[in-house]
């Protein structure tokens, strides 16, 4: 049963039980992901292929756009997705502190499964009181939520004519998810505080930065100004 | 777009995808994290979903929504409110699932 053990390590109840909202969340947006794709002209080959090798929801969404407009060239259409995705490197970075021990193969693989989702989920993971959350379990969450990723938009693809989903509920599930996961991190006020300030800073900045950079650029903002705050508190 | 086109746009987009996701651990690892970086990095989290969350709720194609009629913010309220009793996700989620697609019902 020694095959039984080695799969147990990655994909457990407690994986399971962690990865299910974003599977939730997925589902339908990745089966409208595969709609929007077969409109453009992707083959469900093309869809699972794109979904395997980029795994980004907005960035897929984007790119899928600019190929149905016409107009915008590969290099165009590539530069955005990479403007787009650099937000993974805050994410990614903020990681590697509880991966320190993984090998170089190990990081490889799990670095392709990182999304705003997986992020999420698996630093709460980390972050937890008394957590036992451990590399094996993150890379058990990243290929569940991929495999789910790709399902979904190929079945979108393939059946998308025949069915029709309510968008705005599908997107509010992801929604829903972040908030529960935010204010698991409320431990004292300045983080709250910090946090909304994010939020307002993120809004602010959203009408000069195009492309979720506001995203990353109001969070490191916003965590200096904590941490500055942090020390002043101190000081006093 | 030609199925080579759509082709070598993959994979130019996971080459793209890949590099922010993959160099941190590798470039990180080299390095030893100060102090002040560990205190700044647990800001982060909050920071992230923060951004996250108010861009979600008040933003529609890029334009900021703050009206009564913007849902998201209703139902949102909702489902903070039982996030913070509960703790619980899967409660957090349903009842924001539900709270959604009330209000859109109730609005339309």
């Amino acid at each position: 049963m020694a095959g039984g053990a080695t799969i147990n390590r990655f994909f457990n109840q407690e994986v399971i039980k962690a990865v299910w909202p974003i599977w939730l969340g997925y589902l339908p947006l990745g089966f409208a992901g595969g709609v929007l794709a077969q409109k453009v002209g992707l083959t469900p080959g093309e869809t699972g292929l794109m979904s395997l090798l980029v795994f980004a929801g907005s960035g897929q969404f984007i790119a899928l756009a600019m190929m149905g407009g016409g107009a915008a060239s590969i290099t165009s259409i590539v530069m955005t997705t990479f403007i787009v995705n650099l937000r993974h490197l805050l994410y990614s970075s903020t990681l590697a502190s509880y991966l320190m021990e993984a090998s170089k193969k190990y990081l490889g693989t799990f670095a392709q499964g990182i999304t705003d989702e997986t992020f999420a989920v698996n630093l709460n993971k980390f972050t937890e009181k008394e957590s036992d959350w451990n590399a094996d379990k993150a890379l058990g969450v990243n290929v569940l939520a991929h495999a789910c990723w790709i399902f979904s938009n190929v079945l979108g693809n393939i059946v998308g004519n025949v069915v029709s989903i309510d968008m705005a509920v599908v997107s509010y599930t992801l929604t829903a998810m972040f908030i529960g996961l935010w204010s698991f991190h409320f431990e004292h006020k300045l983080l709250i505080i910090v946090g909304v300030f994010s939020g307002f800073l993120a809004l602010s900045l959203s009408s000069v930065l195009d492309h979720k950079l506001h995203i990353v650029v109001a969070t490191l903002l916003a965590a200096t100004v904590g941490c500055a705050a942090e020390s002043w508190c101190i000081k006093k | 777009m030609n199925s080579l086109e759509i082709l070598y746009c993959t994979l130019g987009m996971c080459i793209v995808s890949y590099l922010p996701r993959v160099l941190p651990p590798f470039v990180l690892a080299k390095v030893r994290i100060s102090p002040f970086v560990e205190r700044w990095l647990r800001y982060i989290p909050t920071s992230v979903f923060g951004a996250l969350v108010f861009s979600e709720i008040f933003l529609k194609d890029g334009m900021l929504n703050v009206t009564i009629a913007n849902i998201n913010i209703w139902a949102s309220l909702l489902v903070l409110i039982v996030a913070v009793k509960t703790h619980s996700l899967a409660k957090s989620i349903m009842t924001g699932l539900i709270a959604f697609w009330l209000f859109e019902k109730i609005l339309s």
